[in-house]
Parts: C-alpha cells; structure tokens; sequence
C-alpha cells in the first residue's frame, strides 16, 4: 500500500511541476517611479535683439520654471536657474512633460522690466537625454490674439450650442484696426492655411481702413448670435447660458435668411458664395483662424502671410492635428467636455507661445468681455 | 487501479489546460463568517470533512446596511435581495456532489464616483464624474464534486462561476460587466490509514469590462493608480474601460487521524500567484494603464476533538501578501504593499442540557499593511490586534419545531484607506425551524451594528431570510 502511495505522490509531484510551468508572472521591474532627472538650460533667444545682447543668446539666471506632467494630476514643480541658467529636477516621474517661463525679468539694460516667455515639452524616462534647453523669448508674441473661445455649448438637453463666441484681445502696445479682417473656420490643411471651411469677414477696408479700432488691452466679443440665451426652450430652460446680447460683433450669413441678426450689433458677413450657415463650430475640435484680410481668396487657402492668428483646439491629446505645428504646436481645450459650458482661455491676456496646449486652459464658466481671474 | 490512476490523470490535466478561477462568494449577504472557524467547508479538499445535511435547500433572503461610516468612493447604503438553491447529494459512497447557484441582486445607495463595484480593492480603478446609485446583478453557481478512489485516494473538483452586470443609473450613465471563473482541483492520498498526504491546484481568471457613458456631454473618467494619483482620460461619449485578472494557487497539506480515534490534525500550506492589468479603451485601440501583481502565502494547522456530545478545535492560519504594481507605457514600479494576518483562535461545541446544542468560538490575531506609492510619496503603515468571540445555540424543544440563535461581537480591523483603524461590530441573530411535512422552514434575521471609536455614527445591518430544506 505504501508503494501505491508513493506513486500517487510521484504522479501528484509531476502534476504540480507541470501545473507551475504553465503559468508564468512578470518579474517585478527594477526601475522606481519617482527616481527620474532632467536638467535644463534656460537660454534667452536675443536673434532679434542685438542692440541689448552681444551674443546670439544669454542666460537669465534666478527666474521660476514650472514644470508640468501632462500624464498624471497635479504634479507641478517649480524649481529656479542658477548663475549659468541651469535648472534641476530630480525625483520625477516618468511621462510626458511641459516646462514653462513666464517672468517679468529685470533687465540691465534698455529693454528694462520685460516679459520673458517659452515653453518646451519632452518625454522624461530612460531612454532619452536627462538634458534639455529651453528657449525663451522677450515679450512673447504680440499682437492681435484670439483670446478665448467658447464652443462647448451650456449644459442642456436639447443640443444648445447657438451662444458660441471668440474674443479677441489687443496684446500690442497700439492699436489694432479690425477693417476688412476674416474669421475663418478651418478644415484639415495640408500645406499651410489651405482648407477653408468658414470665412465671415469685418467691414471695411483691409490693412488701411481705420474705422475699427481696439485699443491695446482691449477685449473684442464676436457672438455666433449676438442674444440673450438664457432662455426657455421648451421645456428646458437654458439657465446656464450666457448673455450675448451685449458682444461686440456678430456673426451674420446673409445668405442664410433665418439667422437671427441683433440690429444693435454690427456684422461680420460671410463672403464663401453659396455657404449658408451661421459661424458654427465644432463642439470636439476645430480650427479657427484670424487674418488681416488681403486675401479673401478663400478656394487656394489664406495667405500665410497676412495671417495673424491660429489657435486649434481638440478634446482628445490624441486627435492628428489639422494644422501645421508652424501655425499651432498643441491643442486648446484637451479634456473639455461638450456641453458642459466650459471655454477655454489664454492662461494670461495674449499669451500666445504658438502651442494652444500651453497658452490655453479649460474654464468652468465662460468670460466674455473680460479675462478670467 | 491502473485505471483510477489513469483516470485522475486525465481528469488532472484537463483541469490544467482548461484552468480558470475566481472569487465568487455564493449568498453574499450573508455573515459570511457566522460561526464557522474559518473558510474550509467550502474547499473540495475539505469539503466531505464536513457534517452536511443531504437535500436540497432554497433560501430567499434581503438584507440591508446603511453605511454611515464610509470611505470617500463607497455607497452610502448596500441593499442585497435574491435566492440562492443547492443540493448536496452522496451520489454513492464513493461520490458526493455540491450544486448552487445564486440569483443575487446587490444595490449600491449614492455610490461617489466610482464605477467600480469596490474602488479600493484594485490598485488600478476607474471614477468617473457622478454620484448615483448602481445596480447589480447576475447568476453565481458553486460546484463541487469529490469521489473516492478505492480507500487511499480523494478527488475534489470545484468550480465556482459568476457574471455580474451592473447599471449606475445617472449620466454620466455607467456599466460594469464581470465574469469570473475558478476551478480547484484537489487529489487527497492516504499512504497509511492515519496520514493523508494533500495536494490541490486553484486556478481562477475574471475580466471585469468598465464603460461611462453620457447622454448631452462627453463623460469623463479618471484612471487611479493607487488611492491619490490619477490621469484624466480623454472625454468622450462613451470612455470602456477594462481590467483582467488571472492567477492560481498551488497548496498541500497533511492530515493525521486515526480512523476511530476522536483527534485529528491538519497542516496545510498554499502559494499563489495573481496578475491584473488595466487598459483604458476597447481591445482594438487600447492603451495599458497598469499591470499589478499579488504574491500570496497561506498556512494554516488545526486540531479537532469530535465527539457527538462534545468537540472542539484549535486552529491558527498565516498568511501573507506582497503586491506591486507598474505602470502601463513605462513599466516603472509604482506601488509596493506587504500584508500579513495572523489569527488563532478555539472553537467549541457541546450538548449542555437535552435537545440543546450550544457553541462558542474565541479567536484573536493581528493584520497589518505596509504600503508605499511611488507615484505620489506615499507610505501608509498600519497595524491593528483583531478580535472575535461569538456564542450560537441551537434547541429542540420538541421534534418538529427548533430555535436558533446566536450573538457575536467582533473587532475588525480596517484597511489603511480608511482614516479610522478599525471597526467594532456586533451581530445578532434568531430563527426559527419548523418541521413541515418534508420539508424544514426556517426564517431568520439578523440585526447587526458596526461602530468605530470615536465617531458618533454606526452602520446599522439588517437581514431577514427564508430557508426551506427539504
């Protein structure tokens, strides 16, 4: 009996070795989250500023670089450039990352007190370099700027989204004539700003027509209806909407005969022949454009030239991007939701770096006339 | 016996290939933990060790239990209602078999968030943006099967199966879906008569499919690695998550017994493996949040004294779990947690006057949790003593009517997510037996309250249940 037994126990013996070989689980990695570095050289661009530097770049030793990581919640650090301009991170997570500037820098020299602006993103982990540069310009990018735009629609039930609009602001230190300017909703492109969608285009003449101005700082609402839409629909009642009916401009289609049109707010008309809607765009992602409007020859594009401002903006990081990163390197809006009376806003009035993932954030409520706090 | 052996071979390999296993829990809102000593009756190995009762038994129950005292992402309130119907049978001296199944239905009450059944028992788990109330439900079945093989050898073969589907019922709407199987297959050999030499092979897999949707907006989901750091997932009007789990255990054990003498022993020892990953997305365009794996080691000894007026055990078990856990494009560490539970404790049951049957039960040990995330500079560290006495009785007056009864006070220890170290929970219960014609009814309730030091409010249970055994 004891022979059988050890049999048994030997067939048992072999089951179990078998049974173990057939399942295998990963080994535990040797790697930490938390135990990455990057070290970056904060070099001031001075190309276009040669009567202030000798050289092609300086340093700007003690100024703040934030550091984001775009993967994961409310990891942000801020760390401060030494004597050579060099910044240290360490204990980082892996990830994608956006390091920023954005400093009133004391200059000793005439450009005095200016602001001094850059970005740069990069992937932090093993396989790429642990140095990095990132290169900020004076006083940004100025300029007429697309600002803020709201496009979500209010939180509804019936697929509100008729109190869109884009404001505008002045970022220069003088002032800006809108005469003649296009707004232009922009399809995929391929070269350039070549897939017109939209174009509606100010009053007056282009470039030299002076009867639209904004002063520097100023905001410039223009309304897809020029309304108040905190109304009741129905049954629904629009209480998260907003009122329009005081926007600066609006967007009118002639050519679409339905379209509300407020007589106590001057126009943009579309000029595509045979278009029929409103200035409606994309509650997902979309492109908008503004230019000063010596090309109105829609069919080959705009001119890249006369061009004065892009900013695409998509929901999802993960959408391919319909224009060039020559015009916009990101996306506004990464994680907004439709419908939910969201917008999104330059994160200072005319911050613009050309890369809408950093100049832009998601606003809970919309402001209209006015920069969030 | 050359065809017993090949035989159990065949059968052993069959369970091999076709393994799968998982952790179903038949008549879950029932105490789990009533009066027994610990969680042995419902192995295959040990399942014949066990006084069943042949027949067949349906319980109707409903149970209740408000949840005053909560973690952030748990209901407020848990309502269960369902019917569970088994049979145990001895097909023969040699066979007996084990069939269940469970038609539950498990209310969550203002369930924060989560769209997880239980957001804190993954490492990897998905939020979303509403508070709303979710409903489960789905069939769970238990089968055991244990045949003898002349006088020295046992098989045991369990199956525990169960499909879960569960609708929160605000938008952003959710829905969960889970499917579990475990199978355990077991082979007892008796070299000499007062030695039994155990074996018994677990394995489970379970895939639970997660998705948000909204009706006007796009939902947005959260994917947690660990309990504070979480990435937002791009909105969309439908966001599918999905998590797979699939591990196994390995066990032996020895069993001495003379075959007529009141003493037995048993010590028993299992390993086991579990891995789990999370991808946010549908398999064709997924992306990998996260990979964890748990390690687990098990050991438990016992010594019984059965008499039909008197019996008693003792019995202690171990066991210990290492997790950890990495991230899903980098596959760096992020978590790792080692827990122990040690518990010891004697059990007693004993005829004190006739037609009265009466039990006690002590047990007492210690649980801690080691716990350190590197995503967010984590460490959590937690040791709490547990405890737990309880007294049941069960009397019979006269031939066809019984009564039952029994009362229990239990200091439960908490896991470190909880800001509170530990619960202290009282249960009591009463019932009632009645012999009519075949068949014996029994109705039953529970009442229960659980309270925490400190706080001035309780979690109160409730639950009442319908037995008819026939």
């Amino acid at each position: 009996m004891v022979k059988h037994g050890m049999k048994w126990i030997a067939v048992v013996s072999a089951g179990i070795f078998l049974l173990f070989s057939c399942m295998e689980v990963d080994d535990k990695p040797l790697e930490y989250e938390g135990t990455q570095q990057k070290n970056l050289l904060i070099r001031l661009d001075t190309t276009s500023l040669g009567k202030f530097f000798n050289s092609q770049s300086a340093v700007l030793p003690g100024i703040p670089v934030v550091l984001k990581n775009q993967d994961y919640e409310g990891f942000v650090r801020t760390a401060y450039t030494d004597d050579s301009g060099w910044v240290y991170f360490d204990s980082l997570l892996n990830g994608y990352y956006i390091a920023s500037v954005g400093v009133d820098y004391p200059f000793d020299n005439a450009l005095d007190t200016s602001r001094v602006t850059g970005q740069q993103e990069f992937y932090v982990h093993d396989e790429v370099p642990t140095i990095d540069t990132l290169t900020v310009r004076v006083s940004g990018n100025p300029g007429l700027k697309i600002n803020e735009i709201y496009y979500m629609g209010p939180p509804n039930k019936i697929f509100y989204f008729f109190d869109q609009f884009i404001e505008l602001y002045n970022a220069s230190s003088e002032t800006i004539y809108l005469d003649g300017m296009i707004v232009c909703r922009m399809g995929p492109c391929t070269i350039g700003a070549d897939n017109v969608t939209y174009i509606f285009q100010f009053p007056g003449e282009p470039v030299t027509g002076r009867e639209y101005p904004v002063e520097p700082g100023e905001f410039v609402v223009l309304a897809q209806d020029a309304m108040n839409h905190v109304i009741v629909q129905g049954k629904d009642t629009l209480v998260n909407s907003i009122d329009l009916s005081d926007a600066d401009w609006e967007f009118v289609n002639s050519q679409d005969y339905a379209d509300s049109d407020n007589p106590d707010v001057p126009n943009l008309d579309n000029i595509e022949v045979g278009h029929r809607l409103d200035f409606m765009i994309s509650l997902g992602d979309d492109v908008v454009l503004i230019a000063d409007g010596r090309d109105v020859n829609y069919a080959d594009g705009i001119d890249m030239e006369t061009i004065i401002d892009v900013v695409e903006y998509s929901s999802s990081s993960t959408n391919v991007k319909d224009i060039t990163e020559e015009l916009d390197a990101g996306w506004a809006g990464v994680g907004a939701i439709k419908y939910s009376g969201q917008s999104v806003e330059r994160i200072e009035p005319g911050f613009d770096t050309d890369n809408s993932t950093i100049d832009f954030i998601v606003l809970d409520t919309p402001t209209p006339g006015y920069h969030h706090e | 016996m050359n065809k017993a052996i090949r035989q159990i071979t065949f059968l052993f390999l069959i369970t091999m290939s076709i393994g799968y296993g998982y952790t179903n829990t038949i008549g879950v809102s029932v105490p789990d933990t009533w009066n027994t000593l610990w969680e042995f009756d419902k192995h295959p190995l040990h399942f014949n060790t066990y006084d069943h009762a042949e027949g067949m038994n349906t319980i109707v129950y409903t149970g209740y239990k408000s949840q005053d005292i909560h973690r952030t992402f748990d209901p407020e309130t848990v309502w269960h209602y369902g019917a569970v119907f088994e049979t145990y049978r001895k097909l023969n001296k040699k066979t007996a078999l084990y069939a269940a199944i469970d038609f539950g239905n498990t209310i969550h009450n203002h369930q924060f968030r989560s769209i997880e059944k239980d957001f804190y028992s993954p490492y990897i788990a998905f939020t979303d943006t509403t508070t709303g109330d979710f409903q489960y439900n789905g069939p769970l079945i238990d089968f055991f099967f244990s045949r003898d093989f002349g006088k020295r050898i046992t098989w045991g073969l369990g199956i525990n199966y169960g499909v879960e589907r569960g609708i929160k019922d605000v938008f952003t709407q959710a829905e969960s879906r889970e499917l579990n199987s475990d199978v355990t297959s077991s082979l007892r050999i008796r070299p000499v008569l007062s030695l039994s030499v155990d074996g018994w092979f677990r394995r489970y897999h379970g895939r639970t499919a997660l998705e948000a949707v909204k009706e006007f907006q796009d939902a947005q989901v959260q994917t947690w690695l660990g309990y504070l750091a979480y990435r937002m997932e791009n909105p969309g009007a439908s966001v599918d998550m999905e998590r797979n789990k699939d591990g196994y255990e390995l066990g032996t054990g020895l069993l001495f017994g003379q075959p007529n003498s009141p003493f037995s022993a048993y010590l028993g020892f299992s390993r086991g493996a579990e891995e789990n990953d999370a991808r946010k997305g549908t398999k064709s365009v997924a992306s990998e949040r996260g990979y964890w794996q748990r390690n687990t080691s098990e050991g438990q000894i016992w010594l019984n004294y059965k008499q039909a007026e008197a019996s008693w055990s003792l019995f202690g078990t171990m066991v210990h779990i290492e997790d950890w856990g990495k991230t899903g494009i980098y596959e760096a560490l992020f978590f790792e947690t080692e827990e122990s539970w040690y518990a010891a404790g004697i059990g007693l049951q004993f005829t004190a006057i006739k037609n009265t049957r009466l039990e006690m039960m002590a047990r007492a040990g210690m649980h801690s949790w080691d716990y350190h995330n590197y995503l967010k500079a984590q460490s959590e560290t937690r040791e709490e003593n547990e405890w737990r006495v309880s007294f049941d009785f069960d009397i019979h007056p006269f031939p066809v009517i019984s009564y039952t009864g029994g009362l229990s006070v239990e200091k439960q220890p908490l896991h470190f997510t909880w800001n509170i170290p530990s619960l202290t929970r009282y249960l009591v219960q009463a019932g009632v037996e009645y012999q009519w014609g075949f068949n014996r009814i029994c109705p039953a309730l529970v009442w229960g309250i659980e309270s925490a030091e400190g706080l001035d409010k309780d979690n109160t249970i409730w639950q009442i249940r319908l037995s008819v055994r026939r």
